[in-house]
Parts: structure tokens; C-alpha cells; sequence
């Protein structure tokens, strides 16, 4: 792909590095026709609206095949008719319009302008053929009565429009992965790696939908209203997701030997599945097979919450909880600290509380265990209120008990918080270093500013904390180069700033010499030997080498 | 000397790879048939969700046509003419070899319809079983207007009552309840 300005991310200048692409630079002098199809259809301009335009249609044509699974359900479809219709309009409406530019944009692409009739051959192409058939029946319906069904089996046809996204993708990763082995290609199908291209990130995309869509099917199926009415499509959609979670796991337990750390193909996968992330895969789809076989010995129905455990494979797609977990190890030992003087004062509370009230109140606070809980609202500041103490020690008590826990149910909060504050300052500070090594040449290159790109998408920096890092690492650098602000260890391990330091040192004995009164710096220096007879004589001819350019002159 | 080197076509699966895409195909086999088995017995529960809908319905129009003298269902009838009648009079009506609900199967165990005064997940045997329930009037002041309490046979009919039907579930689970004046 090429930018439309190739050196606009080659450059070290602050500023330079934008995040996310750069805005297309395209002339607003060409012709309309051309303008149109750079900044709408051309993919081969990085920053024109290219992509944005195929994602908006893509969750357009996702939209619409929602819409029509749940036109098959009265219960839904009955009361909301006329927004389904709307809909129905809008999306036709939308893809109508796409379908007419790329017709006419159609002598700008390079497949069809050379062709005799642009447009008649870019109709002829299997993606115009597709497009007009998503939009056609529709129009059809006007002039011809169509059943219903045979109009809804016809909009389906609708779902071919993401051809147009995923056959790019796949010639772009059978090119990325020419040569390579079966498990390589499956590898480079689910594991981020420089193979995978667009398809990997289609890949991705499709296991997220998929995963929101099962999570909000267990959280409305525990809707009776709603579960009374579609407990069969929940169970279909339930298969559906456990097919394509069970497909995705097999196959990262397939390939996972392809990953560096796990290339043994016995160990290294059950290795592999060990890991925290396929754990929770496996736990994903373990409650669809435990439920339906052992459903006769026990009651699994429990296990149906557990689906929402798929909401933790979203943690493979971000940093976040990576930096969690991070952060956790890192102050374990105090939060385990805390959480020991947590429970000292629970267990404190609770017996004091069982001491003061139990004779008072034996049905609230029977015994420790059942003051505990009392202990724990009181000290957590939630105050439920359904246990609360009534003789005058009791109270007492609670006043200095809520106010201590205030303060300690406040510290491991304070720790998580502030150690997440370091963690993000020691993230910018290696991202500091590293900008700091990509300008050793002065030059950021574009892989290098790819990278800043990804840390800085990971670190949710702006354009302007870019800006500010890339600032002082050229500071420091500047820094660097000014030898003598340098300790001399420091400059001796580098043979050029030796040089200059050298340099820097003869001009300061040549100024001292000019400076001085040369006469009596002399006498001064053999009086009390204080310098030798080499160390004068080098003296000597620093200062002929200043005089012997003057007497020249 | 010049030795050539064999080149290993990469582009062919190898029997690992055949292995593997024959597991993902058993896999996806045993999701389906799993999928399958889950969806044989979400219809016996619509079912018999259907049976508590089919009762609801007769029920309600019941309702209306009781207290009418045509009424066919004599047992069934309500209003002073049917005083002292019960549901041991109406039930057996319904049900029986020519009433309007005898064709009635338990999904789950093909078998006549089970009543029982209420869904019960720890005895299984319940799956598919109706309950219909008579709701009562709470005292004034209550948190909840209406109390469910079983049906007996001894419940007088003869007046207008408000009933709730309940289908238990697969697990022997309640159901969604639907209330109606009969």
C-alpha cells in the first residue's frame, strides 16, 4: 500500500509520527471522478476512506442479517414492523448508492479502464453482480408480487456483499504464506504474526462478534419474557458459538507449536493449554458438552452462567489485563499484607461484635461466623443495615470499627491505583528509550514509526504525548552529543566523543595560553615542579601552534 | 560436485494435517449432534409450553361460556344453577376419553398429562407436568394482591376464579406462568 506522501512518516521531526494513518494527501485539483474514487474506493492510498467505507457496509450487511433472523420471530418482528421496514429501506437505500458510485467511479479503477466500456465490464464483475443482487429484489417487489419468504431468502443473498472484504483478505494471505506449511497457514490464521494480514484481524473480528453475541443470548435468556418465546434460537445460537469457539480452539491447539516457548508437539501444547487464555476457552464450550451428557445425574443448569466466561476471551484482543496482572505481581506483597490486616480486623470485629450483642440481639449475631458477615458490611462502609448493634458497647465499637475500615478497605484500592500510574509511567518510559534508540540515525524509519504507532494505540497516548516523548528523546539525544556535560567514563566509551573531547581539551590549553601571562605560567611551572619536562614541553607546542599561525599572518 | 536438494512441497497437507482436519471435523460432528439432542429437547419443552398455552386458552374462553346456559360441559359450568359443582367434577370432563383437552401428551414421556400442585427440579419426573393453581386474594395491606395456592379437587367452581397454569420444564423447572379467569 502506498501513502499518499511515502516520506510524510520517514522524518524525525515532532510531529512526524501520527497516530493511526496519516490523512491522505490528495490533490483537491484532480478531476471530480478521480477524487472520488482516491479517497472513497482506491485501496492503495493509505489515510483515504477506503477502509472506512468497506467496515460501515460490512456492519451494514451484519446489521441486516440480524434483522432478518429476527423477522422470523412474531414476538420480536410483530411490534416493531415499521422499524424493520425502515431499516430494510435504509440499508437498501445505502447500498443502492454504493453500488451507482462504484459504477460510475468505474473507468477510474485500474482492473476495468482499460477495458472498452468500463462500467458495462465492472457490471459484468462478480462483485457488481453480487452488489446488484443484495439491492435488486427489493426494487423487484414493486412491479412483481414476490412471497415474503422467497424476499427474505433473496436478501440473505445480501451476506455475499462481505465477499468484497474477505477475497482481498485471503489472496493477501495466500501471498503472505506462499511456501508455507498447512499448521504454518493455520497458525498465521489465529496467532498475530507478520503472515496472518487482514484475514488474521477478519479472523479476530468474527471470534469478537461471536463472542458478544453469545454473551447477550445468556444474559437475555435469563429473561423469562424473552427465553419463553426464543429458547429454541437461543439453543441454536448457543450450538452455533460453541461450533466456532470449539473450531478456534482446535486449531490454536493445533498450530500453538509454530509459537516460540511451545514448539514441543506433546509438551509444548499441553503447555500451552495450561495457559490462562486457553483455559478460558475450554471453559467456554466445557458447560454445552457437561450439560447436554450429564444432565440426567446432575443438575447443570448452574453451568449456564458460566457461558458468560466468553467474555473473558475478549482479553486476548487487549493489553488491559496483561498490565493488570502485571501490576498485581508487582504488589503482591502489600496487597497481601493488607489483605491479612483486613482479615485480622474482620475476625477482631466479628468477635467483639458477637461479645457485645450476642446477649442482646442472639438472633442477629448467634455466633462469629454469622457476625463475620455483620463485620464485613460494617467495615467495607455499605451498611446494609438488616444487622446492626443496639447495646452501647456494640455501637462504641462500630463508630471506631467504621472509621478504621475506612481506611484500611481504602489501601489496596490506593495501592492497584497508584501502581497502575507507575506501570503506564515505566510503559512511556521504555517507549522514551526506544525513540530514543530510533533516533541514534536522526531518522525514524516507517517500520519504526509503525511500532510507536501499535505502543502508542496500546498506551492510549495522544498526538500530542507523542509529540512531547519524541521531544525529549531528541533532547536527550542532543544531550548525549554535547560530550562535555559527560562524565569522562562516559565519554571514554564511545572512540568519537573521545575525539571531540580531546578537541575540546587542546582548544581550552590554547586559550589558557592566550589568556595567561604566559611568562610567569612558566616561571610558576619550573620553580616548583609542578609540571614535568614532557608536560611542558607538550605546553610548549600547543602554544607554537597557536603563535605560528600569527606570525604566518 | 553439485548435489540437488530434494525440495519438500509445503503446500500439500501431511498426514498430521489430514489427522487434524479429521479430529476438527469429529469435533464439529459431536457439537452438531450434541446441538441436535439439545434442540429434541427444547421442543418437547415448547411442547410443553404449548399444552399450559392450549389449557390457558380453553380455560379463558371457559371463562366466558360457563356461566352461559348453553354450555356443554356441564361439570365445567358455572353460576348458581352449578352450585356445589368442583374441579373433581370439571377435571375428569376435560380430560377424559372425549374431552376438549384428552389428546394431550407429556412430551417428555409420551404418557397422559400429569398434574401436580407444584414444579419440584429435585423429582425429574415432573418434566412436562402442569400445574394449575388458584390465585387468593391476600388481607388488605399485603406486599402481593394474590396468593398462588394448588387446586384441589375440593375447589368449588362455581364461581368466577382467577387461575395461574404453569408447565414444569425439562429440569422440572416452573415455567412461564399464565394467568387467566376461568
Amino acid at each position: 500500500m502506498r501513502p499518499a506522501n511515502p516520506d510524510a512518516r520517514a522524518n524525525s521531526g515532532p510531529g512526524s509520527i501520527q497516530i493511526g494513518e496519516p490523512p491522505a494527501d490528495i490533490p483537491t485539483s484532480l478531476p471530480m471522478r478521480q477524487w472520488l474514487y482516491a479517497w472513497l474506493v482506491d485501496p492503495n492510498i493509505a489515510g483515504n476512506l477506503h477502509k472506512g467505507v468497506d467496515r460501515w457496509i460490512g456492519i451494514l450487511i451484519v446489521a441486516n442479517l440480524l434483522a432478518l433472523l429476527f423477522e422470523h420471530l412474531p414476538a420480536v418482528y410483530e411490534p416493531y414492523k415499521q422499524w424493520f421496514h425502515f431499516f430494510d429501506v435504509v440499508s437498501v437505500g445505502v447500498f443502492t448508492v454504493e453500488y451507482l458510485l462504484r459504477l460510475y467511479l468505474a473507468p477510474e479503477d485500474p482492473e476495468f479502464k482499460n477495458a472498452a466500456s468500463p462500467r458495462r465490464r465492472y457490471m459484468a464483475s462478480p462483485f457488481a453482480v453480487i452488489d446488484l443482487l443484495a439491492v435488486a429484489p427489493f426494487y423487484l417487489q414493486a412491479f412483481i408480487p414476490l412471497d415474503l419468504r422467497v424476499l427474505r431468502f433473496l436478501r440473505l443473498l445480501r451476506i455475499l456483499k462481505l465477499f468484497r472484504v474477505l477475497i482481498p483478505a485471503w489472496q493477501e494471505f495466500i501471498l503472505l504464506n506462499r511456501d508455507r506449511s498447512f499448521r504454518q497457514k493455520m497458525h498465521a490464521l489465529v496467532f498475530k504474526s507478520e503472515f496472518g494480514g487482514r484475514l488474521h484481524d477478519l479472523f479476530d473480528a468474527f471470534i469478537m462478534v461471536w463472542v458478544l453475541i453469545s454473551v447477550v443470548a445468556v444474559i437475555l435468556e435469563s429473561v423469562q419474557g424473552i427465553s419463553h418465546v426464543m429458547s429454541l434460537e437461543f439453543i441454536l445460537l448457543d450450538t452455533l458459538a460453541v461450533g466456532i469457539f470449539s473450531l478456534e480452539y482446535c486449531i490454536r491447539m493445533y498450530s500453538c507449536v509454530e509459537e516460540p516457548g511451545f514448539k514441543k508437539a506433546l509438551s509444548g501444547r499441553l503447555k500451552y493449554a495450561k495457559s490462562p487464555s486457553m483455559l478460558v476457552d475450554l471453559f467456554a464450550v466445557l458447560p454445552f458438552f457437561l450439560e447436554a451428557f450429564l444432565h440426567h445425574l446432575f443438575d447443570l443448569r448452574f453451568l449456564r452462567v458460566f457461558r458468560l466466561i466468553r467474555l473473558l476471551k475478549l482479553t486476548r484482543y487487549t493489553d488491559a489485563t496483561q498490565t493488570l496482572t502485571k501490576v498485581i505481581a508487582r504488589e503482591w506483597p502489600v496487597l497481601s499484607a493488607s489483605a491479612f490486616v483486613m482479615l485480622l480486623l474482620v475476625v477482631l470485629t466479628a468477635s467483639l461484635g458477637y461479645l457485645f450483642e450476642h446477649d442482646a440481639q442472639p438472633d442477629k449475631f448467634e455466633n462469629i461466623p454469622q457476625s463475620i458477615y455483620w463485620a464485613v458490611i460494617t467495615l467495607a462502609s455499605v451498611g446494609y443495615g438488616d444487622i446492626s448493634p443496639v447495646t452501647m458497647m456494640g455501637r462504641v465499637m462500630t463508630i471506631i470499627l467504621a472509621l478504621m475500615g475506612i481506611g484500611i478497605f481504602a489501601i489496596p484500592a490506593a495501592l492497584l491505583s497508584s501502581a497502575f500510574t507507575d506501570q503506564l509511567r515505566i510503559e512511556r518510559e521504555s517507549l522514551r528509550n526506544q525513540l530514543y534508540e530510533m533516533l541514534e540515525d536522526g531518522v525514524i524509519s516507517a517500520d519504526e514509526s509503525e511500532l510507536i504507532n501499535r505502543e502508542a494505540k496500546r498506551l492510549h497516548l495522544t498526538q500530542q504525548d507523542i509529540d512531547q516523548l519524541v521531544e525529549k528523546a531528541k533532547r536527550e539525544r542532543l544531550l548525549m552529543e554535547d560530550v562535555s556535560a559527560l562524565p569522562i567514563h562516559k565519554i571514554a566509551t564511545k572512540a568519537e566523543h573521545a575525539v571531540e573531547h580531546f578537541k575540546t581539551l587542546i582548544s581550552q590549553i590554547r586559550q589558557l595560553g592566550i589568556m595567561t601571562d604566559r611568562q610567569k605560567f612558566e616561571e610558576v611551572a619550573r620553580q616548583s615542579d609542578r609540571l614535568t619536562a614532557s608536560e611542558l614541553a607538550l605546553w610548549h607546542q600547543i602554544q607554537q601552534n597557536v603563535e605560528s599561525p600569527k606570525s604566518g599572518a | 560436485m553439485h548435489t540437488e536438494i530434494p525440495i519438500l512441497d509445503r503446500h500439500k497437507p501431511t498426514f498430521w494435517d489430514w489427522l487434524f482436519l479429521g479430529f476438527l471435523a469429529l469435533v464439529l460432528l459431536a457439537v452438531a449432534g450434541v446441538g441436535r439432542m439439545s434442540y429434541v429437547e427444547g421442543q418437547k419443552n415448547e411442547a410443553s409450553k404449548k399444552n399450559a398455552l392450549d389449557w390457558a386458552t380453553w380455560l379463558e374462553q371457559a371463562g366466558t361460556n360457563r356461566f352461559k346456559d348453553d354450555f356443554e360441559l356441564s361439570g365445567c359450568a358455572g353460576g348458581d344453577a352449578a352450585s356445589g359443582q368442583t374441579w373433581a367434577d370439571c377435571l375428569p370432563l376435560l380430560i377424559g376419553f372425549t374431552g376438549p383437552l384428552s389428546d394431550m401428551r407429556n412430551p417428555f414421556t409420551q404418557q397422559s398429562l400429569v398434574f401436580a400442585a407444584k414444579c419440584d427440579p429435585n423429582n425429574k419426573s415432573l418434566a412436562g407436568a402442569l400445574v394449575i393453581e388458584k390465585l387468593v386474594p391476600t388481607p388488605p395491606g399485603s406486599a402481593i394482591p394474590l396468593y398462588p395456592m394448588p387446586l384441589t379437587d375440593r375447589d368449588a367452581t362455581d364461581q368466577k376464579m382467577q387461575l395461574r397454569v404453569t408447565a414444569c420444564d425439562q429440569g422440572a423447572y416452573p415455567g412461564k406462568a399464565i394467568e387467566v379467569m376461568f
